[in-house]
């Protein structure tokens, strides 16, 4: 049987002409075709589009050319241009091969990103607001910078070891306090303590272990110079670091007791206080290293934007949040948040209720063993507490570190507590007074936090600092819950307010770079 | 040439050797239409133009269809010697019969067209069916157009009925109407060329 019309009458032509499809005769942005009369081309297009056909080879020639024409301009951009003309471009810039420590350690994106920007970061070399730009920009991660004079500045001297007597920080030349205990510039406790005798008679030495302070030591030059005090008699030393069996250590001259009685010297680390670098000639770069982020590159810009002599450690951080968002947190219970991203703040403040937000990225926080955290805020209002919650791993189980200024001119002026909630119950673990606690300073409290790796076993050591002045290092018991680590909250009780102006959270130890002479 | 009408005289219908009869001579079928041509010339009245006194019998082949009388018009004289029946389309080749219903249309002489007189067989004539054209509506796709109402039946939608070269496979064929329908193809390459044949 055959296809026939309704009647049973056979096909006669029983043959078609079809023409592969080709979408809508319309889509040609430059369409020759549509120089024919459309008479034309409906004749063509109503046929087998014969005109329309023989058109393509012109169509498709014209728009390789118009499409080279236009990509003319891809020869000198550095977003699109091929990869063989970075080199070209690199140099009609000025990044020449006297910087090729930095342009040999950059991944192609990071050349791109360098011959953008590499004017601006030549108009703004050198200065903190460049060098912060600088990081920024090519890693893509949250930075900071800190100097000298961001951190202090000079109350007094001691001519003895010709270092300043105390120092402080400010901050818009108003908001300032004191970063000194005792006159000692920086609140380092060493890690260990030993007295030696020597071959001389009656003469002994110290000998001041570092090897787990909170920024391992390893990437220090060798000597370098530190500034040792001693808290009993405010007498202070420069010595050297040095580097035995694996182990990192201060010495100090034979027979410098610190002023203190030979056969009475002190054996107690936390008797003295320990500085690197001590001078305004160092800053610290801080970058967050997020497991994407060059470190050589950050070490090639760091020292191409470096002035002469000035020294630079670079710390990476897990976190760094200078509240321009608060991506990553997020408010728990009802009290108030309110980000002012313009002054990068975030003031928890609520008549009833705690105010309350939580580190929103516990894959980060749960990775994080040996840590600490740095929370830049004050408290504006009195007998109301500022908390850092640590290990936090639910509303019934975590630590807390908790600041409650008083109603002045009471003294002393606050208190601090270390304290710790299992199963729900409450536990005070240790608490003191401050020394310094004003309503509407800005202070920066400190927690370390070591849940591993510590000399004498498997205990779990807190530190607690105010303003890198320790106040307490106090061994906690093992906590019940299967996994130390958790994340963190800050919290200011209800009828109370805080503003926070900087978080970080850094491992322990650090991990540094250091570029230097 | 004048034909003798001896129905006209007085007594025409006594008169002995009056053989004449009103009646068809010859029936002329082309496409769609179907001239009847009378003996004599007749009288152009409302019984001539009735399509319902003009009926085609279809006597093979055995397709169960009417054959149908669309119109009628006399030819354009006072005294009309055919008519053209507009008539549907029919099987080629095939065997039909007109009928003219007896004893209602007349001479010019009044004799009606009388039983006996009144049919004649004919062959159909029809126009085959042509594939007009086949037109890509879409990469998988093409729309093939007929020139005649075709039969819907199994053949019109077995997909091996049509071919193409070129490698092109028709998978499945959609009745659109009775002389439209949609293949649904292989992928067609841009601009290529393909014949189809319709068996």
């Amino acid at each position: 049987m055959a296809i026939t019309d309704f009647w049973g009458n056979p096909l006669d032509n029983s043959t078609a002409t079809l023409i592969g499809f080709r979408g809508e005769f319309d889509e040609f942005p430059h369409d020759l075709y549509s120089f024919l009369i459309s008479t034309i081309r409906d004749l063509d297009q109503a046929d087998i589009a014969l005109l329309y056909r023989w058109m393509i080879p012109m169509q498709e020639h014209w728009e390789s050319q118009y499409s080279s024409i236009l990509a003319l301009t891809n020869l000198y951009s550095p977003e699109n241009c091929s990869t063989s003309l970075l080199d070209f471009l690199r140099k009609n810039i000025g990044i020449m091969d006297d910087i090729s420590y930095l342009w040999g350690v950059l991944s192609e994106n990071e050349k791109r990103r360098l011959i953008k920007f590499f004017v601006r970061f030549i108009q703004l070399r050198a200065t903190g607001f460049g060098i912060l730009e600088m990081i920024e920009t090519m890693a893509g991660l949250p930075a900071d910078i800190l100097g000298y004079f961001y951190f202090r500045f000079l109350i007094g001297g001691d001519s003895d070891v010709d270092i300043e007597g105390a120092l402080g920080m400010e901050e818009d030349n108003s908001d300032w306090w004191l970063v000194t205990e005792d006159t000692m510039p920086v609140g380092i406790v060493p890690s260990s303590l030993y007295l030696f005798p020597s071959s001389t008679p009656d003469v002994r030495y110290y000998r001041i272990g570092i090897d787990d302070l909170r920024d391992a030591v390893v990437d220090l030059p060798i000597p370098n110079r530190v500034i040792v005090r001693c808290l009993l008699t405010n007498v202070s030393t420069f010595a050297t670091t040095y580097e035995s069996g694996g182990k990192w250590f201060i010495r100090l001259p034979d027979g410098f007791y610190f002023d203190q009685t030979d056969g009475d010297q002190s054996v107690s680390k936390f008797d003295f206080r320990i500085a690197f670098e001590p001078d305004q000639y160092v800053y610290d770069i801080l970058v967050v290293d997020d497991g994407t982020l060059n470190r050589d590159m950050i070490i090639a810009l760091a020292r191409f934007s470096r002035p002469m002599s000035e020294r630079i450690y670079i710390r990476y951080y897990k976190a760094i949040d200078k509240f321009d968002s608060l991506n990553r947190w997020t408010e728990q219970g009802s009290g108030t948040v309110t980000l002012d991203s313009d002054a990068g703040t975030v003031t928890l403040s609520d008549v009833s209720n705690d105010s309350i937000i939580e580190l929103s990225e516990p894959s980060d926080v749960l990775t994080w063993q040996d840590y600490y955290v740095v929370v830049k805020a004050l408290v504006d209002t009195a007998d109301k507490y500022l908390e850092i919650r640590f290990m936090y791993q639910d509303a019934n189980n975590y630590l807390y570190y908790r600041v409650t200024p008083a109603d002045p001119p009471t003294w002393p002026p606050g208190e601090w507590k270390l304290g710790q909630v299992v199963a729900g119950t409450p536990t005070v673990l240790d608490s003191d007074d401050l020394d310094q606690f004003d309503i509407d300073v800005n202070y920066v409290w400190r927690l370390d936090c070591f849940t591993s790796e510590r000399p004498g076993g498997d205990v779990q050591v807190v530190r607690l600092y105010q303003d890198e002045n320790i106040l307490v290092e106090h061994v906690i018991d093992p906590l019940p819950w299967s996994s130390v680590f958790g994340t963190i909250q800050l919290v200011s009780e209800g009828g109370g307010g805080a503003v926070v102006t900087t978080f970080r959270v850094r491992d322990i130890p650090g991990e540094s770079d250091y570029v230097g002479v | 040439m004048p034909t003798a009408n001896y129905g006209t005289f007085l007594y025409g219908e006594l008169f002995y050797g009056q053989t004449s009869k009103f009646t068809i001579t010859t029936v002329v079928h082309t496409y769609l239409n179907l001239r009847v041509n009378f003996n004599e010339a007749a009288i152009d009245n409302a019984e001539l133009r009735d399509i319902s006194n003009y009926n085609i019998i279809v006597t093979s082949p055995s397709i169960d269809y009417d054959f149908e009388v669309l119109a009628v018009t006399p030819e354009a004289v006072t005294n009309p010697t055919y008519v053209d029946l507009m008539v549907t389309d029919c099987t080629h080749g095939g065997d039909y019969q007109l009928v003219i219903t007896p004893d209602k249309i007349q001479n010019v002489s009044t004799a009606y067209m009388e039983s006996g007189y009144n049919t004649k067989l004919f062959t159909g004539v029809s126009e085959l069916p042509d594939v007009l054209t086949a037109h890509a509506v879409s990469s998988t796709s093409v729309r093939v157009t007929f020139s005649k109402t075709m039969a819907v039946n199994d053949e019109y939608l077995d997909p091996s009925n049509y071919s193409f070269t070129g490698g092109l496979v028709v998978k499945s064929v959609e009745a659109e109407s009775e002389s439209v329908v949609l293949l649904t193809t292989t992928e067609q390459e841009i601009g290529q060329i393909y014949d189809l044949t319709v068996t």
